[in-house]
């Protein structure tokens, strides 16, 4: 086996990014996954055979059959059809949390960063007290003093998740500053901004695109466990985390409650596999292959 | 090589000991299994369980166990009021003196005797409380201690629902000194000066057959017999109520030796139990009321003020898709806010859906194209009904007669303060039983200026009028034609859509015996045995 | 040199705690909601004179400035208030949850270093063969594995169809908790000498443990690998293989020593994850702990609750955080620099 893998290596070509990439397994199967989620998000009125919101109550709760392949929920809605609009809500909620906490993070983190003194300071000050609430806990707080609902629930989230991409962006800048081609730029009289373009983004974002990247699929638990609890989305929205807890007080009819669990692991288990495709291809030590 | 023998001769050692305490242990435990009570249900309706002052489903279930009320009302026939603490009772010509006899020689679980001093306590502490159960004792000007086993009960007026509603609950008969000494008080400003809430709330002081000894909320509430408890002995030595949120759950326990009573089995899970030797279903009908709440003002209620299109929102309900496919037919429809076992609601009074009918109205009422109305729930779920799939089926059948409703699902804590200022256009709501008489029904939702009334801005001269006589009317075959009259007009003016009254279902471990259900209060926990 | 680093530390700490109490207060006031409705229920309050009541009782009816140094003031004297719901003092809700919380969390970290670790060690010794491939697609699953969900199942699986373990809650449903000495249910019951409660508080805690530990497993186990990996690219390890020793003395005897430490980091650092976990597996597991707390004080906006379980875990974590600073501080003379 060890062979194999041996000979694997010396004979794959690394040469070039793009076909490094190829070769590594993780990032082509979470590639897969979450291409095949995305696209059914996009083409949900195609793919879905019903509504998800239309009611018959004179089937209700029915067992999965080719009518209805995941069963139908308690108002007697057809399940499958629910799970595929259900990618509209949590892929795209979870996605700008995400972008949005990435991109006032990282705008936070480099400030900090290239100011340094008193701004530095207070704002990693700042970044210490919110990363010092579980995660959860203070979305939680920040949600039911809101109010009910996915809007307010991605407003918590935004404002518990930007912090770690403030500190890791500083650190990236810290690092890339004392880099000496850095320095002899600065020497040679180079303006901020065109550091800051050619060398701090560029040597931050690969970092930043893994962490973000696996954040996705955190985020995609967060938004469903927030709208578990009832703090979220409501249903009729059929987002996956409430259909949950809908189905978890009739576990009976197990399918109400496990095919929506399915959808968010796979789409996780998708954005992971990638996060960690991309983490391989940033530091070649670590490697699976 | 030392250190690892030494280390291994004490584990060997301890978990020698651990066994042996386990033999010793083991078989005492079962015993106390035997003997004990267990009821997975949910607890989270719990705000005190001091008997002046609760109105939950749980604590009134645990109050009942520990505090005695001077006359009862067990089923089947809920409409007779029985002796409990007091043995025979007289009411004057005028219907405003109530004279009661006490049974002699009853004991609190503190040891103390109870006598007519501690009616007199209780009934004032109750009214000076001037909390939520308060209202019990509007109808009462004065309480009298005659002797030391008869007390009199003074009326401002005639009240005939008033014997019916000395069985509730909040009418428990408390041991005045343990209470004063944690702070209770019976006088004037017991609002302010009473503290044996507090204390209340872990213990109890009554003479029921069970005593309360722990409450941690969420988690359990555990009840040990009285030993002072002037009835039969119960058979359980203790009854502990375990906090499980969902049906499926407190099925799975029942069914696995865990719970002995699964107290919110809804008609889903209720339709995947069959009776066998690990579980058993019991069914009754219960005094839940879940309605549709109709702003009747023009600035709030808009389209609803005018009684044609609240009468064709009424004609627009699918009554019998919410009995047969929503509830599997574990419901019945009430005929108005008022619900079938209470005296002259009668289920031939109930109306049916007739969609053209409702079009019809609704042209008369210049909407024949419909129009746009907000319907609001709370996210928790009602008694016994998934509140969410009703919105969702209440919203299909408006919209089958054009009246397009959007839902607005929101908090509990949110939408109940905006119901009861009468700021929500359309609701879906719940009531659930104060006590068995017609009256604080009618009081609550027709009545102008009622505890639910008020919230819909509903006023009928004529209804106000019918109200007032059905309650000082004491003929009971007088009143229930008054009632009837009442439900007729309800359904005439439709302040309320009334739509369904479950039938509550409870998993029960087959070896329990004496499990009757009661509206009011669950069950008669010192009824039941192995 | 040292000294000064640990007051800068401890100064850092205590700006960060003064933070959180900050954020908590501002958090609670954002509130549009009612809170009173939470308390009272449906029938209640047809008497505004009992919301007035409430109100005051609460201090709701004061400034919001005046509310905070009131809060503050209370916070330092160690008076969180008293919850909307439970109407006790907050302080003493936490007292009773947190342990039933740090227990789980203890029980699941022991799973997840316990499988973790000697996974991590197995697929980096093993590098790219089909172990580390199993072990990395096990890691993943965990990871994206919905709490609250495979909680659910598990349950029913365990519980209910195979009869494996024992139902939800602390304890077997006819047990009452022990006498809290410690709060922690394992070591009260061992304190009273009670062998059954004992018995059943551990089998209680087994598969909530599992279901919490899997979800942290992934961490600890690929950094076991990673660390390893790198520790055995290691010059001394090298070394230690040129000079002909045998690979189970490599691994064992030099690499793995250091490779532990940043295992052993890293799995510090993730308690606070630890901790998020504990309130989604409580939920389902019905574990009185202070996460089971914390949800229903959300959702009946019980805002004293929710301040009091927030800030005790920032509290918590923030101590660690000082602590593992002193540790490196004392240990690493380089950092005491930065």
């Amino acid at each position: 086996m060890t062979a194999v893998a041996h000979a694997e290596e010396i004979a794959t070509p690394r040469a070039t990014p793009a076909s490094s990439l190829r070769g590594n397994r993780a990032f082509v199967i979470g590639t897969v996954i979450v291409g095949a989620w995305l696209a059914t998000a996009l083409a949900a009125p195609l793919i879905a055979p019903q509504s998800p919101v239309d009611v018959d109550v004179m089937n209700r709760l029915q067992a999965p059959s080719p009518g209805h392949l995941f069963g139908t929920d308690e108002a007697g809605r057809d399940n499958f059809s629910r799970i595929v609009y259900g990618a509209r809500i949590t892929i795209p909620a979870a996605l700008g949390v995400i972008l949005i906490a990435t991109l006032v993070g990282s705008a936070v983190g480099a400030v900090a960063g290239y100011a340094g003194g008193r701004v530095d300071e207070i704002l990693m000050r700042v970044v210490d007290v919110v990363l010092a609430f579980p995660s959860i806990l203070l979305a939680m707080a920040i949600t039911a003093a809101l109010g009910l609902g996915l809007k307010h629930a991605m407003l918590a989230m935004i404002l518990v998740w930007w912090p770690e991409f403030a500190r890791l962006m500083r650190g990236q800048v810290l690092v890339t500053n004392t880099n000496d081609y850095v320095t002899s730029a600065r020497a040679l009289g180079a303006q901020t901004w065109r550091i800051v373009g050619l060398h701090v983004i560029p040597n931050a974002f690969p970092p930043i695109l893994v962490k973000a990247t696996l954040d996705i699929g955190n985020a995609i638990i967060l938004t469903a466990a927030l709208s578990f609890i009832g703090l979220g989305a409501v249903p009729p929205e059929p987002e996956w985390g409430a259909m949950i807890a809908a189905g978890r007080a009739k576990f009976e009819y197990w399918w109400a409650a496990t095919f929506p669990g399915l959808a968010i692991l796979s789409v996780v288990l998708g954005f992971n596999f990638l996060g960690d495709g991309l983490q391989d291809w940033l530091n070649p030590r670590l490697r699976h292959d | 090589m030392r250190d690892t023998r030494y280390v291994t001769r004490r584990v060997a050692a301890g978990a020698l000991a651990l066994a042996a305490l386990l033999a010793v242990v083991g078989p005492a435990q079962a015993q106390s299994r035997q003997e004990t009570l267990i009821l997975a249900s949910s607890i989270a309706d719990y705000i005190t369980n001091d008997p002046s002052r609760t109105f939950e489903f749980t604590s009134q279930i645990i109050d009942r166990a520990a505090y005695d009320t001077l006359v009862t009302v067990e089923p089947p026939d809920i409409s007779v009021v029985k002796p409990r603490l007091a043995t025979s009772w007289e009411i004057s010509k005028d219907g405003k003196t109530y004279t009661f006899k006490l049974r002699p020689g009853v004991k609190f679980s503190s040891g103390n005797p109870l006598t007519a001093q501690d009616v007199r306590f209780s009934m004032r502490r109750l009214k000076h409380l001037k909390d939520q159960p308060s209202f019990f004792m509007d109808p009462v000007k004065d309480v009298e201690v005659v002797n030391d086993t008869t007390v009199r009960i003074i009326l401002t007026d005639p009240d005939a629902s008033f014997l019916a509603a000395l069985s509730c609950v909040p009418c428990g008969i408390i041991d005045s000194k343990t209470v004063i000494a944690h702070g209770g008080t019976d006088a004037e400003d017991g609002k302010e000066k009473d503290k044996a809430t507090e204390w209340l709330n872990q213990n109890s002081a009554g003479s029921g057959p069970y005593k309360l000894v722990s409450f941690v909320r969420d988690v359990e509430a555990v009840l040990e017999r009285n030993p002072s408890h002037w009835g039969p002995k119960p058979y359980f030595a203790k009854i502990i109520f375990k906090h499980v949120a969902n049906a499926t759950t407190q099925k799975e326990m029942v069914e696995r030796g865990d719970a002995d009573v699964a107290r919110d089995i809804d008609a889903d899970t209720a339709a995947t139990i069959k009776d066998g030797p690990k579980i058993k279903l019991v069914s009754g009908l219960s005094l839940n009321l879940v309605y549709l709440g109709l702003n009747n003002s023009a600035e709030v209620g808009k389209e609803l003020a005018d009684k044609r299109v609240r009468q064709a929102i009424a004609y627009a309900i699918d009554y019998e898709g919410l009995m047969k496919g929503l509830m599997r037919g574990a419901a019945e429809q009430p005929p108005a806010n008022i619900p079938l076992g209470i005296l002259g609601v009668d289920k031939s009074m109930a109306r049916k859906r007739d969609v053209a009918k409702a079009k019809q109205l609704l042209t008369e009422a210049g909407h024949p194209n419909g129009f746009a109305v907000k319907l609001n729930y709370w996210t928790r779920p009602l008694q016994g009904v998934s509140n969410e799939p009703l919105a969702a089926k209440v919203q299909a059948d408006l919209a089958a007669v054009g009246i397009k409703a959007t839902l607005e699902p929101k908090e509990f804590s949110v939408v109940v303060p905006e119901y009861r200022a009468g700021k929500v256009q359309m609701i879906i709501a719940e009531w659930t039983p104060d006590y068995l008489d017609p009256h604080p029904w009618a009081d609550a939702f027709y009545k102008k200026g009622g505890p639910a009334t008020k919230r819909v801005f509903y006023d009928n001269p004529k209804m106000n009028d019918l109200i007032a006589n059905g309650v000082r009317e004491t003929d009971p075959k007088k009143r229930a034609e008054i009632y009837r009259e009442i439900v007729k007009l309800a359904n005439e003016d439709v302040p309320w859509v009334p739509m369904i009254q479950a039938k509550v279902s409870y998993a029960l471990n087959p070896g329990l015996k004496g499990f009757v259900y009661h509206p009011v209060w669950f069950v008669t926990l010192g009824n039941l045995s192995r | 040199m040292l000294l000064s680093y640990l007051a800068r530390r401890l100064g850092l700490a205590l700006i960060a705690l003064f933070g959180v109490v900050v954020v908590a207060f501002l958090v609670a006031h954002m509130v549009p909601a009612d809170p009173l409705a939470a308390v009272l229920s449906e029938h209640a309050t047809k008497d505004p004179a009992i919301r007035e009541a409430y109100m005051k009782r609460w201090g709701l009816d004061r400034p919001v400035p005046e509310q905070f140094v009131r809060y503050l003031a209370n916070v330092l004297r160690g008076d969180l208030g008293e919850s909307f719901t439970t109407r006790r003092p907050v302080v003493q809700d936490l007292r009773q949850f947190l342990p039933g919380t740090v227990e789980l969390a203890m029980a699941a970290l022991v799973v997840s270093v316990v499988f973790g670790v000697p996974l991590g060690i197995w697929a980096a010794v093993r590098h790219n063969s089909w172990v580390d491939h199993l072990t990395r697609v096990l890691s993943l699953v965990g990871a994206a594995s919905p709490i609250f969900w495979t909680g659910l199942i598990a349950l029913h699986i365990f519980y209910y169809r195979l009869e494996w373990a024992p139902g939800p809650g602390r304890l077997d449903t006819h047990l009452q908790m022990p006498v809290a000495v410690t709060g922690f249910t394992l070591v009260d019951s061992l304190i009273a000498g009670d062998g059954e409660r004992f018995a059943s508080a551990l089998r209680h805690t087994i598969l909530p443990a599992l279901v919490l530990g899997w979800f942290i497993m992934g961490i600890v186990s690929r950094t076991m690998r990673a660390a390893l990996l790198e520790v055995l690219a290691a010059d001394y390890v090298r070394t230690a293989r040129a000079k002909g020793l045998g690979e189970a003395v490599v691994v064992g005897g030099h690499a793995l020593r250091n490779a532990l430490i940043p295992v052993v980091t890293v799995t510090g650092l993730n308690f606070a994850s630890l901790l998020s976990g504990a309130v989604l597996t409580e939920t389902v597991f019905a574990w009185p702990g202070i996460g089971r707390y914390a949800v229903t004080a959300a959702v009946r906006l019980d805002y004293p609750a929710i301040l009091g379980v927030t800030m005790i875990t920032a509290i918590v974590y923030l101590a660690v955080n000082f602590l593992v600073d002193v540790l490196y501080g004392v240990l690493d003379p380089r950092i005491r620099v930065a």
